[in-house]
C-alpha cells in the first residue's frame, strides 16, 4: 500500500463518518501537560532576543575594521595593518558588555531568577551566543588581514585574540567588582584603552609583532583563556543571589 | 548667580559620586605617568646581546654629552670642529679592527658631538644618522649651513606639498624671521613632551567621553528628565550649569594632566633647551620662528581648545540620544577612525576640513604643518585657525546641546 | 487663582492622545479618572510643559505654561518616578530644591519638615537605591511639595503605598487642596472617591464627564443592580454587561452589574459608586483587554 492509497482511504473515512463532537474541550486543554521547552530549543530561541542593536553595532565595527585595514597605508604595511585591526578588536567586547547588562538594567533580573531556565543559565547562552558572534567577526577579520598581509593566519588569530580577550577579562573583573549601573563606563574605559594602546605599540622598544615574540602571544593567549573560563564559571555560580536592600522589608 | 554656582555645585557632586569616574581618572593620570617613564625603562644591549646598562643610564650619558655642548652656537666654526672630530674617528677606526675599542674609541672622540651630527645630517643629506658626508663637507658648505637649511625646506615644500602661491609667500616670510645662528642647548625634555602631547591627547579624549557621556543622557537613563523639566530651573539654570560644568571638567583635568605630565618629564629630563629653536624638532619640515617653550604653549592651548571641542560634540550627543551609551561609542568612532585615515593633501577641501577634528587638532604635524587657512590673500597658519575654530565650535555645539535639552520632550 | 486648558491637543502619528480638551480649575482638589491610554498622563506632561501641544494653550493666572514663573509654582510627581541611586533622601531633596530656586537655608527648613511629614525622617541619610517602593513613592510627594505650589500635579501618587500610608496620603492632600489646585490621576477609584472634590472622567482623550462626585453618580443612577443568579445565566450577564463583583454564593453566583434596565427577574438596584461609574464608561475596553466579544 502506498501513500496515495493511504490518503484516498483517509478521505473515504472522512466522509463516511461523522467525527464525535468533542465534550469538555476547554477543560481538558486547561489541565493538558504541554511540553516543555528543551535547553537546545531555549538556547534557538534566545538569539532573537538579542537586541537587533546588538547584531547591528558588531557588524558596523566589523565593516569598519576591514575598511580601516584595508586603508591602513603606513610605510610598515603588515604591522600597521594588524594593529589597526587590533584596536577594532576590544569594541566587540564593549556591544556585548552592554546586552548581557541589559537584565539589571532594566530591572528583570529579579524575574528572570524565579524562571525555569534562571538568570545563570540566561547569562550563560547569551555569553555563549554573543562569544560565537564575535569568534565569526574575528575570523572574518583575520582571514581578510591574511589576505592583505604576508602574515600566516594563525599568527594573525593570535594577535587579534590577546586584545580580545584581554578587553573580555578585564571586563569581566570589572562587572564582578563594580556591581552598579555604572559598569558600562567602566568598560568603556578598558576598551578604549586597550585599543588606543595597540595603535601605540610603535612606542615600545622591541617590535612585539615579530616571529620571535610568538611564543610569549601564545602563551598570553593560554593564560587569559584560563582566566576568563575561570571568571565566567565565578560569575554563573554567584548569579544565583541578591542582595538585601530595604526592598525585601516593604 | 549663587542658584547658578549652586547647580554646578551639585553638578560636579553628581559627577564625583560616581566610582567609574575616580577608576577613570586614575587610569589617566596612570598611564601619563608610565608614558613619561616607558622610554627609560629596560636595559640596553650591545651586539652581541648582552646587557650594558638601563635605558635611564643611557639617557643620562646623552644628557651630560649634550650639556657640554649647551650654549654652543651651531655655525662654521662649529661644523669644522664636528668635521675634524669624525675625521680623526674614523682615520683610526680604520685600522682597528677590535669592535670594543671601536666602540671606545667612538665615545671618546665623536659620541659627545652626536646631537649636532643629527642636526647637520638633517640638513646636509635628509636623513637624521648619515654620518660618511661630514667628511665631504667644504669651506663653503659649513659657511652656508642656514641657507641650505632653508633651500632644503622650500625645495620640500615645493616637491611634497600643494601650496598655494600665498601659502608659499607667507611660508617664506615666516622663514626670514627664523633666528639664526641657532644656539644649542640639550632640550629631549621638551622633545618628550611634544611626543606625548598626542598620545596622551587620544587617552584623555577617551577618558572625557566616558566620564561626560551621561551629562544629558544619564537623566533620560535614570528618569529625572521629567522631574528636572519640570522645575524653576530645568529649562534654563540646569542646563547652564551642566554645560559649565563639561566645560570646567574639560579645562581642569586636561591643564592638570598635562601640568603633572610637564612636571614629571622635567624633573626626569631636565627644563633645558626652552629657548632652542622648534626647528629642532624637524629641521627641514617647520618653518615657524618659535623657541621650544612659545612653540609647546601653541601646542597645548590647541591640544585643551581640541578635547574642549570633543566635549562639546559628546554634551551634544548626550543631549540628543537617550542613552549614555551611544554617545560612548560614537565619540570613540570619531576619536579612533581618524587616526587611520588619511585624506590625500592634493584633495584640499577634504583634507582641510578632515584637520579640523578633534583628534587631528592634536597632531602637532597638523598644529605646525605649511597648509593655512583662508580666503585669497586672507590666510592664517593652521596653529592660529585651530585654536580660533574649536572655540567657535564650543560656543556653538553648547548653544545647540541646550537647545536640545530643552526642547526635549518627556514621552 | 485660575487655570485655564483651552483645546489642547496632542497626536501622536495615528493615534490622537488628547483631543481638545478644555477645563478651568481652581482652587480645590481635582481626581482625573481613565482606563489605560486614555490620555491622562499626556495631559499631566503638557501641564507640566514636558510635551509642547499640538494646539491650544495652558496659563495659570495668565502665565503660559512655557514661563519660568509657571514652573516656579508647579509641583509634579511623575508615573514613573526617577531619581539618582546614590543619593541619600537629604540629598536628592536638597538638589530638587537648588532646581526648584529655594535658598538654602529655607531648603534646609524645608526638607526637614517634609522628610517628618512623609515619616522618612529615620532613613533620611540612606540611599535611596535602598529603599522600598513605598519610602520613594512618598519620597517623590516630598520633592513635589518643596517650593509650596499652587499647582500640584500627580500622576498616580498612591501607587505602592500601603493602606495605612494611603490614607495618610489622602488627608494631606485634602489638607493641601484647601488653597491651591491639586490635580490626581489614579486607578485606584476609592482615592479619588475620598479626596476629590471635582472628578473628571477620561476617555480616548477627551473628558467625557466632569463635575462633583454627586452630580457625576447622577449620570449612573438607577443603572446599577445587584443579583443572585445561576451560574449559566451569570455566564450570560457576564457577557453582556459590566460587571463589578462576582462572588460564589450557596444559592447561585452574586452579581454586581451595571445595566440600562433590569437584567434578571429578581435584580434589586443599588446605589452607585464611583467605582461602578468607571466600569459603566470603560467596560468596552476592559472587555478588549480581556478578550471578550
Amino acid at each position: 500500500m502506498n501513500l496515495s492509497d493511504n490518503r484516498k482511504i483517509v478521505k473515504l473515512v472522512k466522509e463516511s463518518y461523522e467525527p464525535l463532537v468533542p465534550k469538555n474541550k476547554p477543560d481538558f486543554l486547561k489541565k493538558a501537560e504541554y511540553p516543555k521547552l528543551s535547553f537546545k530549543e531555549f538556547f534557538i530561541g534566545q538569539i532573537q532576543y538579542i537586541r537587533l542593536r546588538t547584531w547591528l553595532v558588531s557588524i558596523l565595527l566589523f565593516v569598519s575594521a576591514l575598511f580601516i585595514i584595508e586603508l591602513s597605508s603606513f610605510y610598515n604595511m603588515n604591522v600597521s595593518a594588524i594593529k589597526a585591526a587590533s584596536a577594532f578588536v576590544p569594541f566587540f567586547v564593549l556591544a556585548a558588555v552592554a546586552e548581557t547588562a541589559r537584565s539589571k538594567q532594566y530591572g528583570m533580573k529579579e524575574l528572570e531568577m524565579t524562571c525555569r531556565f534562571s538568570f545563570g543559565t540566561l547569562l550563560l547562552v547569551k555569553m555563549i551566543l554573543l562569544g560565537i558572534l564575535n569568534l565569526l567577526l574575528l575570523s572574518g577579520c583575520s582571514i581578510f588581514l591574511r589576505f592583505q598581509t604576508d602574515i600566516k593566519l594563525f599568527r594573525i588569530g593570535i594577535y587579534l585574540l590577546v586584545p580580545f580577550l584581554l578587553t573580555c577579562n578585564l571586563t569581566l573583573i570589572l562587572a564582578s567588582l563594580f556591581k552598579s549601573r555604572e559598569i558600562t563606563y567602566f568598560c568603556g574605559f578598558v576598551c578604549g584603552i586597550v585599543s588606543v594602546s595597540c595603535l601605540f605599540t610603535d612606542a615600545l622598544v622591541i617590535d612585539i609583532y615579530s616571529a620571535k615574540y610568538d611564543v610569549y602571544w601564545l602563551l598570553s593567549v593560554g593564560v587569559l583563556m584560563l582566566v576568563l573560563v575561570q571568571k565566567i564559571v565565578q560569575i554563573i555560580k554567584n548569579s544565583g543571589g541578591i542582595l538585601w536592600n530595604l526592598s525585601l522589608t516593604g | 548667580m549663587r542658584e547658578l554656582l549652586n547647580l554646578i555645585k551639585f553638578e560636579y557632586y553628581k559627577m564625583f559620586k560616581k566610582k567609574s569616574l575616580w577608576f577613570i581618572l586614575a587610569g589617566l593620570f596612570g598611564l601619563s605617568m608610565l608614558g613619561s617613564v616607558a622610554m627609560l625603562l629596560g636595559n640596553t644591549y650591545d651586539m652581541e646581546g648582552e646587557v650594558t646598562g638601563t635605558r635611564y643610564e643611557e639617557m643620562q650619558a646623552e644628557r651630560k654629552n649634550a650639556r657640554a655642548l649647551g650654549g654652543r652656537t651651531i655655525d662654521a666654526a662649529l661644523i669644522q670642529e664636528v668635521q675634524e672630530a669624525y675625521r680623526s674617528y674614523f682615520s683610526q677606526a680604520e685600522e682597528i679592527s677590535d669592535e670594543e675599542e671601536k666602540e671606545k674609541l667612538y665615545e671618546d672622540t665623536v659620541k659627545k658631538y652626536e646631537p649636532i651630527m643629527e642636526i647637520l645630517s638633517q640638513v646636509y643629506t635628509g636623513s637624521y644618522n648619515s654620518q660618511e658626508f661630514i667628511l665631504d663637507l667644504t669651506e663653503d658648505d659649513r659657511n652656508q649651513f642656514y641657507e641650505t637649511l632653508k633651500q632644503k625646506q622650500k625645495q620640500l615644500w615645493e616637491e611634497y606639498f600643494f601650496l598655494t602661491k600665498e601659502e608659499e609667500s607667507k611660508l617664506l616670510d615666516y622663514q626670514q624671521q627664523i633666528k639664526t645662528p641657532f644656539i644649542y642647548n640639550y632640550g629631549a625634555g621638551w622633545m618628550r613632551y611634544e611626543i606625548l602631547l598626542y598620545s596622551l591627547s587620544v587617552f584623555l579624549m577617551l577618558a572625557l567621553a566616558i566620564c561626560l557621556a551621561p551629562v544629558f543622557g544619564g537623566e533620560y537613563t535614570s528618569k529625572m528628565d521629567a522631574l528636572i523639566l519640570s522645575s524653576k530651573y530645568g529649562k534654563s539654570k540646569v542646563i547652564q550649569a551642566k554645560l559649565i560644568m563639561a566645560v570646567t571638567f574639560t579645562i581642569g583635568v586636561t591643564t592638570v594632566l598635562l601640568g603633572i605630565q610637564l612636571l614629571e618629564i622635567m624633573l626626569i629630563y631636565g627644563a633645558d633647551g626652552w629657548k632652542n629653536p622648534i626647528q629642532f624638532w624637524s629641521l627641514t619640515q617647520i618653518v615657524f620662528p618659535f623657541n621650544q617653550i612659545e612653540a609647546i604653549g601653541i601646542y597645548v592651548l590647541c591640544v585643551i581648545l581640541a578635547v574642549l571641542f570633543l566635549t562639546a560634540i559628546v554634551s551634544l550627543l548626550s543631549a540628543k540620544l537617550k542613552s549614555p551609551f551611544g554617545v560612548i561609542v560614537i565619540c570613540f568612532m570619531v576619536i579612533i577612525i581618524p587616526m587611520f585615515l588619511d585624506i590625500p593633501e592634493q584633495y584640499r577641501m577634504l583634507n582641510s576640513i578632515y584637520r579640523l577634528l578633534p583628534i587631528c587638532m592634536t597632531q602637532e604635524w597638523n598644529v605646525f604643518c605649511h597648509y593655512m587657512y583662508g580666503i585669497n590673500n586672507v590666510i592664517v597658519p593652521t596653529y592660529i585657525f585651530i585654536p580660533l575654530f574649536a572655540l567657535a565650535a564650543v560656543v556653538l555645539l553648547n548653544i545647540w546641546a541646550f537647545k536640545v535639552f530643552k526642547k526635549h520632550q518627556v514621552a | 487663582m485660575e487655570l485655564v486648558i483651552d483645546r489642547i491637543t496632542k497626536q501622536f502619528k495615528n493615534k490622537i492622545a488628547v483631543d481638545h480638551v478644555s477645563l478651568k480649575l481652581k482652587e480645590g482638589v481635582y481626581g482625573l479618572l481613565g482606563a489605560n491610554g486614555a490620555g491622562k498622563t499626556t495631559l499631566m506632561r503638557m501641564m507640566c510643559g514636558l510635551m509642547v501641544p499640538d494646539s491650544g494653550t495652558i496659563a495659570l493666572d495668565g502665565i503660559s505654561m512655557e514661563e519660568e514663573q509657571y514652573r516656579d509654582v508647579l509641583g509634579y510627581l511623575p508615573q514613573d518616578f526617577g531619581y539618582y541611586p546614590d543619593f541619600t533622601a537629604l540629598e536628592f531633596l536638597m538638589y530638587m530644591a537648588s532646581l526648584k530656586g529655594i535658598p538654602k537655608i529655607r531648603a534646609k527648613e524645608k526638607t526637614a519638615m517634609l522628610l517628618e511629614q512623609v515619616n522618612l525622617k529615620d532613613v533620611a541619610k540612606k540611599k535611596i537605591k535602598t529603599y522600598s517602593g513605598g519610602m520613594k513613592q512618598r519620597l517623590g510627594i516630598a520633592q513635589a511639595l518643596l517650593n509650596n505650589p499652587n499647582l500640584l500635579v500627580l500622576d498616580e501618587p498612591t501607587a505602592g503605598l500601603d493602606p495605612k500610608e494611603r490614607v495618610k496620603f489622602r488627608n494631606m492632600i485634602s489638607e493641601l487642596g484647601k488653597d491651591r489646585i491639586v490635580l490626581l490621576s489614579t486607578h485606584i477609584v476609592s482615592d479619588v472617591e475620598y479626596i476629590a472634590d471635582y472628578i473628571m472622567v477620561m476617555k480616548k482623550g477627551t473628558i467625557i464627564h466632569k463635575g462633583a462626585r454627586e452630580d457625576i453618580l447622577k449620570s449612573i443612577d438607577g443603572k446599577v443592580w445587584e443579583c443572585v443568579v445561576p451560574e449559566k445565566t451569570a455566564l450570560d450577564l457576564e457577557r453582556k454587561f459590566p460587571v463589578i463583583n462576582i462572588r460564589n454564593e450557596k444559592e447561585g453566583i452574586f452579581l454586581r452589574l451595571v445595566c440600562e434596565h433590569m437584567p434578571y427577574e429578581t435584580a434589586s438596584i443599588c446605589t452607585a459608586s464611583l467605582e461602578d461609574l468607571y466600569l459603566y464608561y470603560f467596560s468596552d475596553e476592559i472587555s478588549e483587554g480581556e478578550g471578550q466579544p
